[in-house]
C-alpha cells in the first residue's frame, strides 16, 4: 500500500505563542512494498511526518493518502469546499491558488478516512515503546490491538501467537506480566502488539534504540522477513548502518522538509555536509577497496557477508 | 489534551509578566477578598460584581489572555450553575421572600436566583483571577512567592520548604506527565483505542490502557528522580542558598499600592455600606432623571 504525502504542511498549536512550524510542503510517494528510511537531525520533523500516516496528527494544510484513503486536515467533504472557497477568494495569491489547485486535483481521487480501518492498515511502533505495555499477561497485551478492531477473542489470541512466534518468544512468555519481563524483551513483546494488528504499512520509530547489538541485529532481521511478506516499511532512524544494510530508499529530512530522496548507495557516495551524517564503515572500507583497484560493484554490497562473498568471488576468479 | 491548557503560563513580556511574583500573591488575595463582599443590597451587588468585572477584564487584557481560553475555562460551569440553582430554589430561605415567578404554583424566590448569581459571579471572578495570575508567572516563581510568603510560619516549625519543594516538585512535572499521557495515547490509538468514542466497555478498556503504563512511568520517575536528588547530596532540613533570588522594584512598590488601595476601597465601602448604597441609589435616581 503506498503512502503519498501532497503538499502537506503541519504547524503545532498554531496561532498560539507556542506555534511551532513542522512541516513544510512534504510531496513524496513512499512507494508500496519499499523499504524507506527516513534520517535527519533531531528536530527535523521525522516523528511529526510518520505520525501523519495513521491520522494521530491531522495535517494544517495538503494531505497524506494511504491507499484510497486521504488523511485532510478537516473532513474530506468540508477540505473540498473550503479549497473551493479559497479558490474564489480574491485575496489569496497566486501562488497560493496554484497549490490548492494541485492539491484539489490529486484530492479528487482519494476518498476521506475512517480511523479505525485507516489504523488497521497502518501500524505505528513508536520510539521506546515498551511504555505501551499494560496487561497483567504478554498473551493479553499483544491481542488487545487486534481486540479492539472487533476481532474476536479467539483469532485475536490466535493472531497474538503468531505475533509473538515471530518476534521470537515462545509459549513461556504467554502468560507472564509483562512488567518482568528485561528491556529487549518488553520491546519484542510492543512490538509484537502492532505485528498482531497484520498492517499493511509499518511505521517504526528508531526501533533498535536502547538495544544491545544483538538484540538489534535480531529485531532488525525481523523487520526484513516482514517486508519480505509483502509490507511497506517506513524506518525512522539515526543509524546509518541499518540504512546501507536494509533500506532500498531514503528520505533525508531538514528543518521540516524532505532536502533528498534517494536510495542508500547514492546517498553515501555523495555526503553533503550539512546532512551531518557519517558514512557506514563498511561502506567507506568497499570504497577505499575500489579505490585501490578492487573491481568490486558497490551497489552489490550492503553487509559484511556481501562483501566476503564478493571478496571470494575475486579471489576465486584470479 | 489541548483542553489541558488550564492556567498554563504564557510567554509574553507585560506588566503583569514582570511583577514580582509576591505581589501578584498578594493582588490575587486582596481581589478574592472584593469577590466574597456583600452588601445585603441586590442592585448595589451587582453594580460592585460589574466593577471588580471590569477590573478582572482589563488585568486580563494586560496579561494578553485571550478570552476565547477563558470561556472555554468557563464552560463546564454551566452544569454547576444550573445543580445551584435547583438546589437554591429548593432550600433557599431569607427575609426577603419575593416571588420572582411561578412554575406550577411553585414560587420560585428572587433572592434564590440572585444567590445562584452571586455564586456564579463569584467562581467567574476566581477563575479569571487565578488565569491571570498563573499565565503571568511561572509556575516555579509562584512556589518561591510562596515559600517567602509561608516563611514567618518557620517559627513554629511548620515545614515550609518541603511543603514548597513538594509543590514546586509537583508542578514542574505535570507537563512532563501531560507529555507522557500524550505519547502513551497515541501508542495505543495506533492500536486502535477510541479515546473519543466507542461503546462504554470499549472505553474503560481505552482508559486502563492509560492509567496503567501512566502510573507505572509516574512511580518509574519519582524514583529516579529521588535517586538524582539524594546523588547531589539533597537535604531538607540543611541550609540552603538559592540560584533565583526575588528583587523587588521600586514598580513592585507601586503594584503593591495599588492593590492595597482597591483592597482598603473596598473595605471602606463594606464598612460605610449604608450611606454609601443611599447615595447610589440617589445617584441612580440622578442619572434617570436625566433622561
Amino acid at each position: 500500500m503506498a503512502v503519498i504525502f501532497h503538499h502537506l504542511d503541519f504547524v503545532y498549536s498554531p496561532r498560539s505563542p507556542f506555534q511551532y512550524d513542522a512541516l513544510h510542503d512534504i510531496d513524496i510517494e513512499i512507494k508500496e512494498g519499499s523499504f524507506t528510511a527516513i534520517i535527519g537531525h533531531t528536530g527535523s520533523g521525522k516523528s511529526t511526518l510518520i505520525q501523519q500516516i495513521n491520522a494521530l496528527l491531522t495535517p494544517t494544510d495538503g494531505f497524506v493518502s494511504v491507499g484510497k484513503e486521504a488523511v485532510t486536515p478537516i473532513k474530506y467533504k468540508k477540505y473540498l469546499k473550503t479549497i473551493d472557497k479559497k479558490l474564489k477568494n480574491k485575496k489569496v495569491t497566486i501562488e497560493r491558488k496554484n497549490r490548492l489547485n494541485s492539491i484539489k486535483t490529486e484530492l479528487l481521487k482519494y476518498e476521506g478516512f475512517k480511523k479505525k480501518s485507516l489504523r488497521s492498515k497502518v501500524g505505528v511502533v513508536f520510539q521506546f515503546p515498551e511504555y505501551q505495555l499494560f496487561a497483567d499477561t504478554v498473551l493479553k497485551d499483544v491481542a488487545f490491538g487486534p481486540r479492539n478492531f472487533n476481532v474476536s477473542e479467539q483469532d485475536a489470541v490466535e493472531a497474538a501467537k503468531h505475533a509473538l512466534e515471530l518476534v521470537g518468544l515462545d509459549e513461556t512468555y504467554y502468560e507472564r506480566s509483562p512488567f518482568d519481563l528485561s528491556g529487549g524483551e518488553k520491546r519484542r513483546v510492543a512490538i509484537a502488539g502492532i505485528l498482531a494488528l497484520r498492517p499493511q504499512v509499518l511505521v517504526l520509530d528508531e526501533p533498535t534504540a536502547g538495544l544491545d547489538p544483538l538484540n538489534a541485529k535480531q529485531m532488525m532481521n525481523l523487520f526484513k522477513k516482514i517486508h519480505d511478506g509483502g509490507t511497506t516499511i517506513i524506518l525512522v532512524t539515526h543509524d546509518m548502518d541499518i540504512v546501507l544494510q536494509y533500506a532500498s530508499n531514503v528520505i533525508v529530512m531538514k528543518d521540516g522538509r524532505i532536502i533528498e530522496e534517494t536510495t542508500p548507495h547514492a546517498l553515501f557516495s555523495d555526503i553533503k555536509e550539512d546532512y551531518s551524517l557519517e558514512v557506514p564503515a563498511l561502506y567507506a572500507f568497499i570504497r577505499q577497496l575500489i579505490d585501490n583497484g578492487a573491481p568490486l560493484d558497490i551497489n552489490k554490497i550492503r553487509n559484511v557477508d556481501d562483501l566476503a562473498a564478493a571478496l571470494v568471488t575475486l579471489r576465486g576468479a584470479k | 489534551m489541548k483542553n489541558i491548557s488550564l492556567g498554563r503560563y504564557l510567554p509574553y513580556n507585560t506588566v503583569l509578566h514582570r511583577l514580582d511574583p509576591r505581589v501578584k500573591l498578594f493582588g490575587l488575595i486582596s481581589f478574592m477578598v472584593l469577590v466574597f463582599f456583600s452588601f445585603g443590597d441586590v442592585w448595589f451587588n451587582f453594580a460592585f460584581y460589574a466593577l471588580v468585572l471590569v477590573l478582572v477584564l482589563i488585568a486580563l487584557k494586560i496579561a494578553k489572555v485571550k478570552l476565547k481560553s477563558l470561556v472555554r475555562q468557563l464552560k463546564p460551569l454551566w452544569f454547576m450553575v444550573v445543580f445551584l440553582l435547583i438546589i437554591n430554589i429548593i432550600s433557599f430561605r431569607s427575609n426577603d421572600m419575593n416571588i420572582l415567578f411561578k412554575i406550577f404554583e411553585y414560587p420560585i424566590y428572587a433572592a434564590a436566583v440572585y444567590q445562584t448569581f452571586y455564586i456564579l459571579m463569584r467562581l467567574i471572578l476566581m477563575i479569571s483571577l487565578t488565569m491571570v495570575l498563573t499565565s503571568t508567572t511561572k509556575p516555579l516563581d509562584l512556589t518561591f512567592a510562596l515559600e517567602w510568603i509561608m516563611s514567618p510560619l518557620k517559627i513554629i516549625h511548620f515545614p515550609v520548604h518541603e511543603v514548597a519543594m513538594t509543590m514546586s516538585l509537583a508542578l514542574r512535572f505535570i507537563p512532563t506527565l501531560l507529555d507522557e499521557t500524550g505519547r502513551i495515547m497515541k501508542a495505543q490509538e495506533s492500536r486502535g483505542v477510541d479515546f473519543s468514542g466507542g461503546k462504554l466497555s470499549e472505553k474503560v478498556r481505552g482508559i486502563v490502557s492509560l492509567i496503567v503504563p501512566l502510573f507505572n512511568s509516574a512511580f518509574m520517575r519519582s524514583d529516579e528522580l529521588a535517586n538524582a536528588m539524594e546523588a547531589r547530596g539533597y537535604n531538607p532540613q540543611g541550609k540552603r542558598t538559592k540560584y533565583r533570588m526575588l528583587k523587588f522594584a521600586p514598580s513592585d512598590l507601586f503594584g503593591f499600592i495599588l492593590f492595597t488601595m482597591i483592597l482598603t476601597g473596598g473595605i471602606l465601602l463594606l464598612v460605610f455600606k449604608t450611606p454609601i448604597i443611599a447615595s447610589f441609589y440617589e445617584l441612580i435616581a440622578l442619572i434617570s432623571g436625566l433622561f
